[in-house]
């Protein structure tokens, strides 16, 4: 079902089914982008989930329709991570002390998306958030710049920057990863 | 070289769906009915309304304003949908209004 019949029944008749819908229908990707800005953290991604769906519920009085409402999502989640971080101190620094991917690991799908957001850790930040909003949710650069409100050069900048670190830090998948089989 | 850039690509863009286990059930728990904050704005608007009356009230020069701008304002606050510190600020911006008259009244 679309978002936008079902956003127009929690704003007029505040339908909590309809805002349960539109929760069940885009948690996977709120909480994949938290768990990739965490580094895997997944209780932390989800605690920021579950505030990110309750300001979205908030507010959604005021959502306008340009990008789409996951992109608004994602704007919404962004802020959320950055206060809840502050809230608690926590830091993808102290994750660095944590193992790191095994390199003599043999690709295996169910396990690369862990790694990824694993590797993350060695990424600042908005090149944390640029590479998840542009990989995994398959946004524009001008969607991205759009999302979290920097501009397109940047977005570009954070995004060839955190992939130089990722290349080094996901070796194990090289030299030649057979992605994909 | 080409195709080690679009593996690694397509490596960065894994992303298995996440199940939802009992994430919109524990969710739809925490959210307070939206009855529970109109019931809040609604009883801030009356305490603002019932405030500024007695104010301008007791203020002989600025009773034009309990007419003229006071209930106006609470009804249009509740209509247009306002925040509590939207209400709040332009409350207080009011009852200064109303002073302010009133003292340049006298």
């Amino acid at each position: 079902m679309e978002d936008a019949p079902l956003i127009a029944r929690v704003v007029a008749d505040d339908d909590r089914h309809a805002f349960a819908t539109l929760v069940r229908k885009h948690q996977s990707a709120v909480r994949a982008f938290l768990l990739r800005l965490s580094c895997g953290d997944r209780a932390l991604a989800d605690d920021v989930a579950q505030e990110t769906f309750l300001r979205a519920y908030q507010r959604i009085a005021t959502y306008r329709s340009e990008g789409g409402f996951l992109s608004w999502l994602f704007a919404i989640a962004y802020r959320a991570f950055a206060s809840e971080k502050r809230k608690r101190h926590w830091s993808a620094e102290e994750l660095k002390e944590s193992p790191e991917v095994d390199r003599s690991r043999i690709f295996n799908p169910d396990t690369a998306a862990e790694d990824v957001a694993r590797a993350m850790r060695h990424l600042r930040e908005p090149e944390r958030a640029c590479i998840s909003l542009c990989y995994q949710s398959g946004m524009s650069h001008q969607e991205v710049a759009n999302t979290l409100g920097y501009p397109v050069g940047t977005v570009k900048t954070h995004i060839g920057r955190g992939k130089e670190k990722l290349r080094a830090h996901l070796s194990a998948y090289g030299p030649e990863p057979e992605v994909g089989r | 070289m080409k195709d080690r850039e679009e593996n690694f690509e397509k490596l960065l863009s894994m992303s298995p769906p996440i199940d939802d286990d009992g994430f919109t059930e524990n969710l739809m728990l925490r959210i307070p009915p939206r009855r529970d904050i109109l019931r809040i704005r609604t009883t801030v608007l009356l305490a603002f309304t019932f405030a500024a009356c007695g104010i301008v009230a007791a203020i002989p020069g600025a009773r034009h304003f309990l007419a003229e701008f006071v209930s106006g304002f609470a009804l249009t606050a509740l209509l247009a949908n306002l925040s509590l510190l939207t209400i709040t600020v332009l409350a207080a911006l009011l009852i200064w209004g109303a002073v302010a008259a009133a003292t340049s009244d006298a």
